[in-house]
């Protein structure tokens, strides 16, 4: 195949904004398995190929969109250990003749470049390898920082938990603390004389109860901050015994307004929750 | 002493202070130090939008939280909670 020099082609874009001064080129992305997303370069930007942690390749990729045609470079490196190259030696690379250039169903021009190894005598090769285990030490050093502050959140959650449970069972009378502490959940009269019964838990966990005690309808409202389980969710954890606290406070003070809140999501509404029929009727026609 | 619980994802952040009838009974300087702190944290909470309970005595039916909208001095716990939506 005749190759067409990859320099001319980006002659317009990060070629040509490559100088010592320029500003890091915006609209160009480093993907690579341990760093995936946009990355703002300099001519001076360090990448490191080869890098030598598990699940990595000796291979990276740059992609690059030059007047609405989009390039991909793939580097591909032979060499064992890993080494630096910075965006001024790929790029020079990439004003070389090129392998191939396929279009991809991406729609991404495919431009497979092999890297030469960029040290030809071994104090070059010695330079190299110090210089990249320097740079592999400080990246181990900051992954296990992050590992240590996402553990440190963990115990701080775990921790919470249990706080949590202790203000929760602060708040209750006796009656309520042993109903909690045999079956998992405690009752309570709202503040407009509906008894209510909280279930632990976070979302679903309330029913309002009938005269005699009977389980009338599952209702649902929470506080605000929710993480769920898959991760999914806003803002930051609350504990579930907070939770709890939280709808055993609201329905005290104002169980009218909780009402108006809170979704019935099982059995029957209550008949102070807003258009009612209006839901079921709805409900009713769609299922 | 009083208790301001702030629920969280600590558990709760407590500040506790020193009850008083009012705010203009506050005499001795360490009780107004940290009633202070708790009043801080109370205001800092409700611009973040919490609701906040107190409760000013305690009874077996446990029924007797109210919500305040200004720093309760005599009360012996507040319990802010985050605001509550629909699930």
């Amino acid at each position: 195949m005749n190759a067409p020099r990859v320099g001319s082609e980006v002659s317009d874009g990060p070629a040509t904004a490559a100088g010592p001064s320029a500003a890091p080129h915006p609209l160009l992305n480093y993907n690579a398995d341990y760093i995936v997303g946009r990355l703002d370069v300099s001519p001076d930007t360090t990448f490191a190929l080869g890098s030598g942690f598990p699940g990595s390749h000796a291979v990276g990729m740059l992609h690059f969109q030059v007047n609405d045609v989009s390039y991909r470079f793939e580097f591909e490196s032979s060499a064992r250990d890993g080494y630096l190259l910075t965006y001024n030696e790929i790029e020079a690379a990439l004003r070389g003749d090129v392998d191939s250039v396929q279009v991809g169903r991406d729609g991404f021009h495919h431009v497979v470049v092999e890297l030469p190894r960029p040290h030809s005598t071994p104090a070059q090769k010695a330079a190299a390898t110090r210089r990249f285990r320097q740079w592999h030490e400080a990246e181990v050093g900051r992954r296990q920082r992050e590992e240590q502050a996402l553990l440190e959140r963990r115990r701080l959650l775990e921790g919470g938990d249990t706080k949590a449970w202790g203000t929760l069972k602060a708040f209750l009378n006796p009656k309520q603390l042993k109903t909690l502490n045999r079956h998992g959940f405690f009752d309570l009269v709202g503040s407009a004389g509906t008894p209510f019964r909280i279930m632990t838990g976070v979302a679903g966990n309330v029913w309002w109860l009938d005269s005699d005690g009977q389980q009338m309808g599952q209702l649902c409202a929470h506080c605000e901050s929710v993480q769920w389980p898959s991760g999914r969710g806003r803002h930051h954890h609350i504990p579930t015994a907070d939770h709890m606290l939280t709808q055993m406070l609201e329905l005290r003070a104002d169980e009218d307004r909780w009402l108006q809140i809170a979704h019935c999501i099982g059995g029957r509404a209550h008949p102070a929750q807003k258009d009612y029929d209006g839901l079921r009727r709805y409900v009713e026609e769609r299922w | 002493m009083s208790t301001l619980h702030v629920l969280d994802a600590t558990g709760d952040t407590t500040v506790t202070w020193t009850p008083s009838p009012s705010k203009e009974l506050i005499a001795d300087v360490e009780s107004a130090f940290d009633t202070a702190l708790a009043v801080e944290k109370f205001r800092e909470m409700k611009a973040m939008g919490y609701r906040s309970h107190a409760t000013m005595s305690a009874d077996d039916t446990g029924n007797d939280a109210v919500i305040v909208h200004e720093f309760p001095y005599e009360a012996e716990a507040v319990i802010m909670v985050p605001q509550t939506v629909g699930g």
